[in-house]
C-alpha cells in the first residue's frame, strides 16, 4: 500500500483503538460470564471489534476539524447522542443476532418475537444499558473534550503533579509563525485578524496532533509546538510536521484569500536541548518551559524571517532526525542571531520538489 | 480591606444560593413533598453547608489553599467536605426531629430512630454519594483554578467562541533584569524564583479583582473590565499591593535567592478584541493595538529609570487615591503618561 506517513498514523491509532475495543469486549465477558462457555466470548469480541471500529471511524474521520468548530455544549451534546446511538445500535444488533442463533429464528422473526421486542428492548435489560451508555458517554466526552480545551497531555501533568518541581527534560522545541500577518493588520479590524488567526489555527492543529507534537502556546501569531526526543525523532516527526502544516495551508489557500485578502505564509525555526519545565502560578497555573533553547528558538525564528528564509533547523536538532527523502538540508553554517553573542549552526530544510520550480 | 469585599459578596452570595439549591434538590428527587420536615432539613443542611464552604474556601486561610500538588489537594478536599456533609445530615435529621416530637436532643439519640437510620441502605447510599459528588465537584473546580477563574465556564459556555470587542484595562508587570537573575541562578532554580514570585502577588490581584491573562517568560499579565478597574483606582492599588506582598516576604527571597524580586509594569486601557482560540489548548486571547501600547509603556519604565506608568488618556478617569502621586513622562512619544509614585511621609 502507498500511504502518506499521515494516512500511517492515522491507521496505527485506528488499529489500536479497535484492539482495545476487542479487549474490552472479552474482558467484559469474562467479568460477566467466566469461562463456561465460548459464545458469549465470540459475542462479546465481535462487540468489541464492531465498536472498536465505530470509534476509531468517528474520531480519526468524523469528528475532526469541522466538527470542532461548534460550540463546546453543542459538541458534547452531538458526541453524546452520537455515541448512544451506536452503542445501542451494537448491543441492539448483537443481541438479536444471538437470538437467532438462541431460538433459532430468522432476522425478521426475533424482531416480532415477543422475547426479544417486548422482553428485552422494551421492558428489559436494554433501557438500562441505554442508561448506562449515556452516562458513560457524556462523562468520558467531557472528560476528553476538557482535556483537549486545556492541552495535550496537561490534565495528566496536573493530576500526577509531574512538573510540580522543575523538571529538566531534553527536547525538540519549534516556533511556527505566520509572517505575513501584518499585512491584515494594518487595513482591517482587529476581529478580522482575530478571526484569522483562529481559522489559520484551526487549520494547523490537524498536522502538529498527527505527528505528535504538543502545542505548548500560541503567542499571537507565532504557535510553539514540542516534542520529547523520542517522538520527534520517529518518523522525522519534527520535519514533516512543519511541511504538513504548510501543505494544510497550501489546502486551503481560497479560503484564506476569498475571506481575508491573504493566505497565510507560514516560517519555522527548530531547536532541540534542554529544557526547564514546572508548574507555575497560583490561581491561574500554566505548566511553562524555561532556558536557553526558548530564546535562541525564537531567535533562530526572528533569523529565519530576516533573512527571508522558510524554516531553519538547528544543528543539534538536525543531528538528532534522520531527513526524508523528500526534504534537503542547505547548510548555512553559524549563524549569528539578534541579541545573542554567540552563533547558532542550523541549515535551511527545503522541499526537493519546490526547489526545483 | 474594600478590595476583597468586591470579590468576597458575589462568591459568597452564588455559594449561599447553590447550596440551598442543593439541598432542596432532595425532598424533590426522594418524592417526600408534602413532609415539611423534610424541607426544613433539606434547606437547614443546604445553609450550613454552604456556611461552612464560604468560611473555609473565602475566610479561613486555608492551609488547603495554598501550594500543594494537585491531587493530594482533591484529596483531602474531598474527604473534608465529605466527611462535614456526613456528619451534618443525620445531625439536622436528628435535631429537627427530636424539636418536633418534643423529646430533648440526647433523648432522641437513645430511640430506635437513630440506630435505624445510621444501619439503613439509605445512610450508606448517601455517604457514597457524597463522596463521589464531592470528588467530582472539588476535582473540577481544581481543575478551573489552574486555567484561571472562570476561564473554564467561559470556554464551556462558550461566550467568547465568537469573538468580541471590549473596554479593558490591562497592566504589564515585568520583573527587573530577569535575564541576568537566570544566568545567576540557572534555569530550574529560576524557575522556582519566577514561581514564588507569582505566588507571593497573588493575593494582590486577587484584593483587587484583576484577572490574570497569562505569564508570558517573567512578565505577567492582568486585566479588568474597564469599569470596575478604574472603581477605587483598584488597578493602581494592585501594584502598590504587590510591592507590600513582596517586601513582607523580604527575608525569605534574600535567604533563598539572595535577591528581592524588583518589578516595573505598565497600565493602560481600550478597545481589545477577546475571544477563544485554538482547538486543542484552548485560549482565551486579546487583540488590537491597546497590546503594543502596554508593552511600550512598561518598556518606558526602564528609560525613564521609574517602576510604575500609566497612559493619561486611562489617569483623567479614575480618582487618584491621596497617597499616591504623579509626575508627567516627557519622552514618551505618541501615547501621553505619567509615573505614579507612592509618597512617603
Amino acid at each position: 500500500m502507498n500511504l502518506s506517513v499521515g494516512q500511517k498514523i492515522k491507521f496505527r491509532v485506528s488499529f489500536q483503538i479497535i484492539l482495545s475495543g476487542i479487549f474490552l469486549g472479552l474482558g467484559y465477558v469474562t467479568f460477566s460470564n467466566g469461562f463456561e462457555n465460548l459464545y458469549p466470548f465470540v459475542n462479546g469480541g465481535i462487540a468489541g471489534l464492531i465498536l472498536g471500529g465505530f470509534i476509531a471511524f468517528l474520531e480519526l474521520w468524523v469528528f475532526t476539524k469541522g466538527a470542532n468548530k461548534l460550540k463546546f455544549v453543542q459538541l458534547l451534546v452531538l458526541r453524546t447522542l452520537v455515541y448512544v446511538l451506536v452503542v445501542s445500535a451494537i448491543i441492539f444488533l448483537v443481541v438479536a443476532v444471538s437470538h437467532m442463533r438462541r431460538f433459532d429464528r430468522t432476522m425478521s422473526e426475533v424482531l416480532a418475537s415477543n422475547e426479544f421486542m417486548q422482553d428485552y428492548i422494551l421492558h428489559g435489560n436494554f433501557r438500562f444499558a441505554v442508561l448506562f451508555a449515556l452516562a458513560f458517554a457524556f462523562v468520558i466526552n467531557f472528560t476528553r473534550m476538557i482535556s483537549r480545551k486545556i492541552g495535550q497531555g496537561m490534565l495528566l501533568n496536573y493530576i500526577s503533579g509531574r512538573y510540580f518541581d522543575p523538571v529538566v527534560e531534553k527536547r525538540f522545541i519549534m516556533f511556527v509563525r505566520m509572517a505575513n500577518s501584518d499585512q491584515l493588520t494594518d487595513n482591517t479590524s482587529d476581529i478580522a485578524y482575530h478571526e484569522l488567526l483562529k481559522e489559520y489555527y484551526y487549520d494547523i492543529t490537524e498536522p502538529i496532533i498527527t505527528h505528535e507534537g504538543i502545542i505548548y502556546e500560541y503567542y499571537d501569531d507565532t504557535v510553539v509546538i514540542s516534542w520529547s526526543q523520542k517522538r520527534g525523532t520517529r518518523n522525522s516527526n519534527v520535519i514533516r510536521c512543519f511541511f504538513e502544516i504548510r501543505e494544510a495551508i497550501e489546502r486551503n489557500k481560497e479560503k484564506f484569500v476569498d475571506r481575508f485578502g491573504i493566505a497565510p505564509l507560514v516560517n519555522g525555526a527548530l531547536h532541540f536541548g534542554e529544557v526547564v519545565r514546572s508548574e507555575i502560578g497560583d490561581i491561574k497555573t500554566q505548566v511553562v518551559f524555561h532556558g536557553d533553547i526558548m530564546n535562541a528558538t525564537a531567535r533562530l525564528l526572528g533569523y529565519t524571517i530576516d533573512n527571508k528564509r522558510t524554516f531553519m533547523v538547528s544543528g543539534e536538532a538536525l543531528s538528532q532526525i534522520e531527513l526524508p527523502i523528500l526534504y534537503e538540508a542547505e547548510e548555512g553554517g553559524f549563524v549569528r542571531l539578534r541579541g545573542k553573542q554567540h552563533e547558532l549552526h542550523a541549515s535551511e530544510i527545503v522541499d526537493r520538489e519546490l526547489m526545483e520550480i | 480591606m474594600t478590595g476583597m469585599l468586591h470579590t468576597f459578596y458575589p462568591s459568597a452570595i452564588r455559594i449561599l444560593i447553590a447550596g440551598v439549591l442543593f439541598g432542596v434538590l432532595f425532598p424533590v428527587l426522594s418524592g417526600e413533598w408534602s413532609d415539611p420536615l423534610a424541607w426544613i432539613n433539606a434547606i437547614t443542611i443546604g445553609l450550613l453547608g454552604s456556611l461552612f464552604l464560604i468560611y473555609v474556601e473565602l475566610i479561613y486561610d486555608n492551609p488547603l489553599n495554598r501550594k500543594m500538588k494537585f491531587i493530594r489537594r482533591v484529596v483531602l478536599k474531598t474527604i473534608l467536605y465529605s466527611t462535614y456533609v456526613i456528619l451534618l445530615i443525620p445531625l439536622v435529621i436528628i435535631t429537627t426531629r427530636s424539636l418536633a416530637s418534643g423529646k430533648g436532643f440526647f433523648e432522641y439519640m437513645e430511640t430506635d430512630f437513630v440506630d435505624q437510620y445510621i444501619n439503613s441502605g439509605e445512610y450508606f447510599i448517601l455517604i457514597t454519594y457524597t463522596l463521589l459528588l464531592s470528588g467530582a465537584i472539588v476535582f473540577t473546580h481544581q481543575i478551573s483554578m489552574k486555567m484561571g477563574p472562570g476561564i473554564l465556564w467561559k470556554l464551556i459556555t462558550g461566550k467568547y467562541h465568537r469573538a468580541q470587542e471590549e473596554e479593558r484595562i490591562l497592566l504589564f508587570l515585568d520583573l527587573v533584569d530577569s535575564t541576568g537573575l537566570a544566568e545567576r541562578l540557572g534555569p530550574k532554580e529560576y524557575s522556582r524564583f519566577l514561581n514564588n514570585f507569582f505566588y507571593d502577588i497573588t493575593p494582590a490581584i486577587t484584593a483587587t479583582g484583576g484577572e490574570i491573562y497569562r505569564y508570558i517568560g517573567d512578565e505577567i499579565i492582568l486585566s479588568w473590565p474597564y469599569r470596575q478597574g478604574v472603581k477605587n483606582a483598584k488597578c493602581i492599588r494592585t501594584f502598590f499591593l504587590a510591592r507590600q506582598e513582596i517586601r513582607k516576604r523580604r527575608e525569605f527571597y534574600l535567604t533563598n535567592f539572595g535577591i528581592v524580586p524588583d518589578f516595573t509594569a505598565g497600565l493602560h486601557a481600550g478597545k481589545v478584541v477577546v475571544g477563544e482560540i485554538g482547538d486543542v489548548k484552548s485560549q482565551i486571547v486579546f487583540n488590537g493595538r491597546v497590546i503594543m501600547e502596554t508593552e511600550k509603556i512598561q518598556k518606558q519604565c526602564k528609560l525613564s529609570n521609574v517602576n510604575f506608568i500609566s497612559s493619561a488618556q486611562l489617569l483623567d478617569k479614575i480618582k487618584m487615591p491621596s497617597i499616591y502621586s504623579l509626575s508627567p513622562i516627557q519622552d514618551g512619544q505618541h501615547i501621553s503618561m505619567a509615573a505614579i509614585k507612592e509618597l512617603t511621609f
